[in-house]
């Protein structure tokens, strides 16, 4: 309950940002091109922690400066996890994709793109699981368990995005740092069963959860 | 300025996210027991003495001596045999006696903490041989919760 409100104040006051940020880009002169310009990213913490751990994530992203502070970003990734955990043995392996965009609250005066931005995303998995076994709780610890078999499912969730970007040196190469909060709102289920493990999502036995990412970006 | 109190409030978020994922089972929504009331020439009646062992296919289990009761709780096996063996006496000179309860399995799902919980379809029990418990009484003849009696000990 409380991480739900928690979660709710954060979204508010990150929508209020969205808000200020339409309303300038109304007063400010009306004409403005959209300049092509890409930020390509992977996240090199993920796919190095993957060596070394039973959950294996790669992603990365491509964002797009559209106006003055607001930029766009699209985030594709693939997640193989595991789940062995109070008598629960799951795996699940899939693709998942997010977009959305973000502002950037902060910014340095000389490179519009290096600051501290925060931002929200729609992201959607698809994926394939299997249960191997499913608790059945009976008396005084007595317990036995039960199996699903392979199956396709999806899920989807809303994400916050709450990160900071800054240039090596004088190069075109970034370093992209950010922090998501997740609210998973729907999801399919197997036999009533909810997923304990989401790719893209993680843990998903309570609907929030929290994941990072740290980025290597180059500028084109 | 500024930038601290962004620094914070990422600060801040990461605290919240240090929760733990460990579900808890509250008690209530696990697989039922099964309840057996006694009878004494018919009639419900308490019983002065009864102790109860459960084969739980893993371990047997001892519920004790239960003194003066109505009712006693008997917890059935939870994996996929189609029966439940109980061993039952009611005093400590007595031999127990076998009370063999048969039945088919429903797996319901509960919640991510509780995982499934069985439920059990067409009880019946068999004594295999008369001591102080003379015959077996059939009550409803599936468990989905505790509350209605599915056996009785005729005495």
């Amino acid at each position: 309950m409380k991480k739900k409100l928690i979660y709710s104040l954060i979204f508010s006051v990150l929508s209020f940002w969205n808000l200020s940020a339409q309303e300038k880009e109304e007063t400010e002169k009306p004409k403005w091109k959209y300049e092509p310009n890409f930020i390509v990213g992977v996240d090199v913490l993920n796919a190095g922690v993957s060596f070394f751990s039973d959950r294996q994530l790669f992603q990365g992203f491509i964002s797009s400066k559209v106006k003055d502070n607001l930029h766009g970003i699209i985030e594709a990734g693939f997640d193989k996890n595991i789940y062995q955990n109070n008598g629960y043995d799951a795996k699940a392996s899939g693709p998942f994709a997010k977009i959305g965009a973000f502002y950037m609250l902060a910014r340095d005066r000389e490179n519009d793109f290096n600051g501290f931005y925060g931002g929200g995303k729609i992201a959607g998995s698809f994926y394939k699981q299997e249960y191997m076994a499913i608790p059945v709780r009976g008396f005084g610890g007595n317990s036995s368990t039960i199996s699903m078999p392979s199956s396709s499912q999806s899920s989807f969730w809303l994400e916050g995005t709450l990160g900071g970007r800054v240039q090596l040196f004088e190069s075109n190469f970034y370093i992209d740092v950010s922090m998501q909060p997740r609210y998973l709102m729907v999801t399919s289920k197997q036999d009533e069963v909810v997923p304990m493990i989401v790719p893209g999502f993680g843990k998903s036995s309570s609907k929030f959860n929290m994941g990072f990412a740290w980025n290597i970006a180059y500028k084109f | 300025m500024k930038y601290l109190k962004f620094i914070l409030f990422i600060f801040t978020l990461s605290l919240i996210s240090c929760g733990s994922d460990d579900d808890i089972c509250e008690s209530g929504e696990g697989t039922p027991r099964m309840k057996i009331m006694f009878k004494r020439e018919g009639k419900i009646a308490d019983i002065d003495s009864i102790r109860v062992y459960a084969d739980l296919g893993t371990s047997i289990i001892d519920l004790g001596w239960k003194l003066k009761v109505d009712s006693v709780f008997v917890p059935l096996r939870v994996d996929d045999s189609p029966f439940t063996d109980l061993y039952i006496k009611t005093t400590t000179e007595e031999d127990s006696t076998r009370v063999r309860v048969n039945y088919t399995t429903k797996s319901i799902y509960v919640s991510p903490g509780c995982g499934v919980k069985r439920n059990y379809e067409n009880v019946n029990s068999v004594l295999s041989t008369p001591n102080s418990l003379k015959s077996l009484e059939q009550g409803q003849n599936f468990i989905d919760n505790e509350e209605k009696t599915n056996l009785f000990f005729n005495f």
